[in-house]
This record gives C-alpha cells, structure tokens and sequence, in this order.
C-alpha cells in the first residue's frame, strides 16, 4: 500500500511541499507554521494558482499560453476603467459601472482574449507560443492606450469584496481558488471534454480519427485559460482597488511553473489537477521561505527559473530510471 | 457464395493534377477475408481513407449492405460500423487502455464518466480476442503487439461489419503473427468483412479469400484466391515479368581482409559478448526476432546508444583498434561507418528537406570549400549518387516527405555510399517498403559490396531478406549470437525456427514469449 502510494507522483510531490514548510519553518523559528504565515502562503498563492488552471488546461494539450500577463493587464485596465469615477480615464461614459457590471466586463474581455488565441492556434494552426507572444505584446499595449500609462484608481468602493471579504475567516480568493481546482479536476477526469484535452494532448491524430472534434478543443482551452486569468485580474485589481502596469508582472512564468512543478507535460496529454495545486503552493512556499529568510527577489528569481528546468527535465530521466529498475 | 457488407462502386479521386484513384470498385463479403495489394503509391491507402470518411470521392459510390452512404470523417464510418486497425497513430500513449479503446466516447451516467463500465466493458473486449493485457495499463509502457491488440480491440468496439486492418504484421515477431491470424480467421468467422492491407505476399495466402490488387490507382486484378498463383500475383503487382529469385554474386577475390573486426563486445543488460569479423565486400545478415538484441548491437558500434550504457570488449576498425567505450555517431562517421536505423521517419531523414539535402549531409567535407558549401558540387554528388541507388526521377530539389518509404530509404543508404562508408549498418532496412523497392535495395547493396569493397552488417527479423542478401548469417536469440550459418545451408523456415528464444517453440500464449524475450 505505502509501495504504491509512493510510486504515485502527486503524494512524492506532497512530502516535498511538506519538507519544504517545515525546513523553512525551521529557518525561520517557526514563522511558516503559524496559521498567519500559511495564510498569506495560501493567499499568495490563489492569484498563480487560478492563472494555473488555466495553463494547464492548455498544456495539456500540448500547447502553451504566454498572454497571460498581457491579457490580465488589459482585463484589469479594461475593467478599471469602467468602475473608475474619475471621469477623464472612465472609458464608458462617465458614471463608476456597478461592480457586477465591471466583473462581466472584465470576464468577457478575458474570454474574448482568450478565444483570438485560441481561434488562431485551433484554426489558422499558427503555433500558440508564437500566437500567445503576440497576444501578450497587443494586451499590453492596448491596456497602454486606454489607461494613458496612469495607475487608474477611484474604483466603485464595493468591488474590494472579490479581493479582500472572506468567509468563514478564510479569504474570498483562497477559496475561490480552491474551488475552481475540485471544479477543474471533474471536468477534467469525469466528463468526455476534459478526456479529450488528454487525449488532443497525448495524440491529436488518433483523436481525430476517434471522432474528437480535435480544433473545438483546442479553441476551448484558450477561452477557458482567459476566463482563468480574467479570475486572478479580478482578484488583484479588487485587492489593490487599482489597475496598473505592475501588478501581475511574471504571471505566465509563474503559472507555467506551477504547471511544470506540478508534473503536467510540457509536450501535453499527462498530468494532474491535484499536482498543479501543489505545484502552485511549492512555488508560494519557496516565494515566501526565501523572503522570509531574507533572500533578494534577485535570489528568489534565479531559484524559480531553475526550479522550472528541474521539474520539467525529471520527466526525460524517468525512462532511464524506470529501465534500470526493471532490467536489475 | 456469402452476402456482400460493402461495395465501392467506380471511386475516382483526384488531388489537384494528380490522379490517385481512377475507377475502383471493391466488393466485401461478410465472413470474407479481402486482401488488398499493392506498392506504395498505388492508391491502398487513399482508397482506404475514402472508406473511412477522411476523404470524400470525386465520382463513385460507397453501398453497405444495400444502402447508399456517405461517411463525412471516421466518426461517421465508424457509428455505420465500419472500422479500421491503424498502422500507426492509433492510440493515445499516455492514457490508459481502457480510455484508448473507448475514446471519444466514453460510457457515461448521470452526466459524468461511468468509469467501472468502461474499465469492465474494455476487459470484456480485451477477453474477446484472447489478450491478457491490463485494461488500466498505460498504453505507452505496453509492447508493439500488446498495443496493437488494444488498437484491435478498440477498432472491434464499433461492432464492425467492415473491419480494415493496415499492414497489422508489419511489427510483429512470428509468433505473434500466428497469433494474429489465429484471431483474424475467428473474426472472420463471426461474419465481419475483413480487409487486410499487407506487403507479405504469403500472408495473402494464408488468409484471404478474395485479392484485389491496386497499381497506379486502378485495379490491376481482382482474384479469387484458388485462382491465384505466387507469379501472377507479382506480375499484377509490378506489371511486368520478374525472376522468382534474386541474383545472388559472390564477393570477388579483391576484396580481401576484414573491415571491422569485434571481440569480446558487448553491452551490459543489452546483448552479451559477441565476436564476429565483416570482411571488406561481404554481407554478413544478423537474423533475429524484434527485441533479440540486433538494433542495441548496431547502435553500440556507432555509439548511439544512451550515455550509461555499459559497453566493452574491442573494436578493430580498418586494422586498427577503436575504443568503443568513446565512440560517437560523429566519430563513427569519419571513421566511413554508415548507419541506416530501423527508424527512417525519424533518424533516417531530415524531413522538410530536399533530397539532395539529405544525400550530401554526411558528405558536406566533400562538397565544401571552407566555410562554404559549393552548391554545383553538391547537386552533382546528389545526382551521381541517385543514379547509384537508381531513385527516379533525378530530381535533387524535390522534398524527401513527397518520395514513397522505398525511395526515402534509397535516399538514405545513398546519403552513407556519398560519405564513402568502408562500412554500412542496415537495421530492418526494407521493412513497410514495396516488393520491388526491396529488390533494387537488395540489388545495391549486393553491388556496392562487390564493386566498391563495402562491409555490410545486415539485422533483420525478415528470414527472406536474410537469406536473399546476406553472405553469411549469424543467429541472435535473447541478446547472444547462438550460431553461424551460410544462406544455402538453411531454408527460411530452419531460420525461423532457429531465431526463437528457447521455449517459444511450444504452445505459449504469446504474453509469455514476448516476457522470455526481454
């Protein structure tokens, strides 16, 4: 029983997260443990880790999404601008939206973000990096032009409720996040759509000629992936109450390693749900154990890069390994 | 006579200029097998998709049992029970094979997957054809024949009436093809219609009942087996006359001494110790079944194997030894050592590129002056070196991914004759290649051998192809050389008999062998 349990990816990958609360824990007398220190951890984390569905819906095709940032920044400056009440920046007339208003707005921008990139990977079969590395540059850009470069601020008052209420103690966003990763992973291994995305992933041919509608599924994965990073921008913009340039600076390096850490493919088709959680929380625990232990964001970047080429690597040794294990 | 599942009546299809199917009509009897030849090009494959709905017909029609129909992609075959073995790009590998069998179509209840059914309704069908491989079971960890039977048992979950399989021995060992047959002959009595693709002319023999042969796009022939013989059946193949037998030329007395001598080598966990010499002009075939060690000996003297592979023992390369602990692919190559993998698509070709491209690839030393590549010089060896491998028509420019299989391996055994190898490897070099490519491949490399002093290290698990090319054969079972034979001493079938691990040669459920082999 414990033979087999070990030999499952997703339990290994939840002793290292475990290992690494308790050896930052310990460097930093204890910090880590309170159930403040993994509070701001978990908090930390929601923003990457709904971004990180996203992705790895995506990836598990075997395609890839880099607009993230570029999407979340127009999301943001979109949806600011309809709930700001300084007249000059508002885009929509004038009066601050209602923030039901402000929140659809911004999802159908993220949608709509989300289904050019996906309209162009399933259709025009441009490669997604390259398409979503245009994207990324046309968000940004666009968010440029409509927010004149300004930080837009003076957002309709109630809108902190998707950033900063909670319920039952326990911050809206964490469980937000939580619940769109049970959600993630029924679609994904209980109803036919999320068994194509493996199976596009794992062999589009045979999808195919297994009667997958190979293209829709591709195109879906993108509108989920900006309906996911519309999520996190609604979150951050509601957080800081303004939208600007820098908040989610480095989303799509960090989902993408929230993805990789947590043993999804690079090339699609393999990969859980429940590991990209931890994934997500690896990475928000080694984020904060290095700030805590007083380590540079200099530092902290130079871990992450590398902890992306390791996870991602493990996956070429596992033959080897697995050869030498059986041949002995 | 039985009823008919299926008739394609006057299929034309035209891409653009080219003209691949011209007037074709098949008939399927229910509980018959209809084999289907032809060479690559012939249009088996086109009418096929056409079967299958990837493809739609310009003129002719498609009748199952009496209706008209019109199948608009292989979904649509499939729902009208028409279903098809894919020779490759079947399966999913990285999910499991009770989801590969039922993919895209997974049973479901109360709006979510019903996974206990589809894990119980995959092992009732694995039950069905006899295999014994697991229903949860990633299918990229399983064995080719223990893939294929899920590919089988995946095309068989439509509940055909018209079942298509695609060259489905092609990767087999012979114990696994009888296996196969044994299976195709309980299909076929359960009153599916059974088309069966293939290359091996004895295989036709074995099982089929009718035989239509397709060249050029049309139909050469259409035979009732008991009106067939082994000589019409190649004549309407090739259309034209061909001797039963290949021209098999000794070695001259020039070429003398050896080109590559091995002592002592071996590879730990791979293959054991072996020692054998290739005499300059000689071919000496290596015959084995696939998994018998042959394609990690070739690597090993290339050095293409994996970094912590334990290599020993010498190599006497030319006269003068090599330490094969160091070697590499590159220094294989300076050394005049060529290597035709058994994988063209991928360490065969460069795709995307030219022929002239691939041929003068190993070769650029001689067609470079400096840093610069003399374009006229290159065009020239390309074109000498396809009159060489006799690939037509001369054109240098044409994509490699436009030749058939025969014509890309051509390409390749002529990119090593360009960088004047002293020494070419050949893994499975004819396999998926048409009768008379195979021929002329034969027919090359017995010339080069004897004209130009090339050795030649043949592995193959096609007894025929040993026989055919070889000088000299030694026989691998289980990762050692067992024996040494000469080609006029043996028939194919004491080959065959020769080449089983020990134990196969019983009753043994096909699982078990292939475990022995490992």
């Amino acid at each position: 029983m414990i033979g087999r349990l070990l030999r499952n990816d997703d339990v290994l990958r939840l002793i290292v997260l475990v290992a690494l609360v308790i050896i930052f824990g310990l460097l930093t007398n204890g910090v880590t443990y309170s159930a403040l220190g993994l509070r701001n951890i978990l908090q930390q984390s929601a923003i990457v880790g709904i971004a990180a569905i996203g992705q790895a819906f995506v990836i598990l095709t075997g395609a890839i999404d880099v607009s993230l940032y570029g999407t979340g920044m127009l999301v943001s400056v979109v949806g600011a601008s309809a709930l700001t009440s300084r007249f000059d920046l508002n885009l929509f007339g004038g009066d601050p939206s209602s923030i039901w208003t402000g929140a659809g707005i911004m999802l159908a921008v993220g949608a709509m973000i989300g289904a050019v990139n996906g309209a162009l990977v399933a259709w025009a079969r441009i490669p997604s990096l390259v398409v979503t590395l245009g994207v990324w540059q046309i968000g940004v850009g666009l968010a440029q032009l409509i927010g004149g470069g300004y930080t837009i601020t003076d957002l309709t008052p109630d809108f902190g409720v998707f950033g900063q209420s909670s319920i039952a103690g326990v911050p809206i966003p964490i469980v937000e996040m939580l619940v769109l990763f049970l959600l993630a992973a029924y679609v994904l291994h209980h109803t036919s759509f999320g068994r194509s995305i493996y199976a596009v992933g794992g062999n589009a041919a045979s999808a195919y000629l297994s009667g997958i509608k190979v293209q829709r599924i591709q195109f879906a994965v993108f509108v989920i992936s900006g309906i996911m990073v519309s999520l996190a921008a609604i979150s951050i913009t509601s957080r800081m109450m303004a939208a600007s340039a820098r908040t989610l600076t480095g989303l799509q390096i960090d989902s993408v390693a929230a993805v990789t850490v947590g043993g999804v493919s690079i090339f699609g088709g393999k990969g859980t749900i429940l590991g990209v959680l931890i994934g997500t929380l690896i990475l928000a625990v080694i984020d904060s154990g290095l700030g805590a232990i007083g380590a540079t964001t200099a530092v902290q970047n130079t871990v992450k890069g590398a902890i992306i080429i390791v996870a991602a690597s493990i996956e070429y040794f596992r033959p080897r390994l697995r050869l030498k294990t059986t041949a002995a | 006579m039985n009823d008919i599942a299926l008739s394609m009546v006057g299929i034309s299809k035209s891409f653009g200029d080219v003209t691949v199917l011209n007037d074709v009509s098949l008939e399927l009897r229910a509980g018959e097998v209809h084999a289907l030849l032809g060479e690559n090009g012939a249009g088996k494959s086109s009418l096929m998709k056409i079967l299958m709905g990837v493809h739609q017909p310009d003129r002719g029609q498609l009748v199952l049992a009496g209706r008209p129909v019109r199948f608009s992609n292989p979904a649509d075959a499939q729902r009208n029970r028409v279903s098809m073995v894919y020779q490759e790009f079947g399966l999913v590998p990285t999910l499991s094979v009770t989801e590969n069998i039922f993919l895209g179509r997974l049973p479901m209840r109360f709006g979510r997957i019903d996974w206990p059914r589809a894990r119980a309704d995959a092992t009732a069908l694995l039950g069905r054809i006899g295999s014994r491989v697991s229903c949860e079971a990633i299918v990229g960890d399983l064995k080719v024949a223990d893939q294929q039977e899920v590919e089988i048992a995946r095309a068989l979950s439509y509940d055909p009436l018209v079942f298509i399989m695609d060259e489905p021995s092609s990767a087999l060992s012979r114990v696994e093809v009888d296996n196969l047959y044994g299976l195709v002959r309980v299909l076929k009595k359960s009153g599916i219609a059974i088309v069966y693709i293939t290359h091996k002319l004895d295989e036709v023999f074995a099982l089929a009942n009718q035989v239509t042969i397709l060249r050029d796009g049309k139909v050469a022939g259409t035979f009732a087996i008991r009106d067939l013989d082994m000589k019409t059946l190649v004549e309407s193949m090739t259309g034209k006359p061909v001797s039963a037998d290949a021209i098999r030329e000794s070695a001259e007395a020039s070429n003398v001494g050896n080109v590559i001598e091995l002592e002592e080598f071996a590879a730990e966990r791979m293959f054991s110790a072996v020692n054998f010499a290739v005499g300059r002009g000689s071919v000496v075939g290596v015959a084995g079944v696939i998994g018998a060690g042959k394609s990690e000996l070739a690597r090993a003297i290339v050095g293409a194997l994996p970094h912590d592979a334990d290599i020993r023992g010498k190599m006497i390369f030319q006269g003068a030894a090599v330490d094969p602990k160091t070697m590499t692919p590159n220094k294989a190559r300076r050394l005049g050592i060529g290597f035709v993998s058994e994988d063209r698509q991928a360490e065969g070709i460069v795709q995307g590129h030219s022929v002239q491209f691939n041929i003068v690839l190993p070769a650029l030393n001689r067609v470079s002056a400096g840093f610069l590549t003399a374009v006229g010089a290159a065009r020239q060896l390309a074109l000498s070196i396809m009159d060489v491998v006799g690939l037509r028509p001369r054109e240098p420019a044409k994509l490699i991914g436009l030749l058939s299989g025969g014509n890309q391996q051509k390409v390749v055994i002529g990119k090593w004759l360009a960088a004047q190898s002293k020494f070419l490897i050949l893994d499975e070099p004819t396999r998926g290649i048409d009768v008379t490519a195979r021929q002329e491949i034969y027919d090359v490399i017995r010339r080069e051998a004897r004209d130009t002093g090339l050795g030649v290290l043949l592995l193959s698990s096609d007894m025929r192809e040993i026989l055919v090319a070889s000088d000299r054969i030694l026989v691998m079972v289980q990762g050692r050389i067992t024996r040494e034979v000469a080609p006029h001493e043996v028939t194919e079938h004491q080959l065959l008999e020769m080449i089983m691990p020990a134990g196969a040669r019983s009753e043994k459920p096909m699982s078990d062998v292939l475990a022995d082999a490992q």
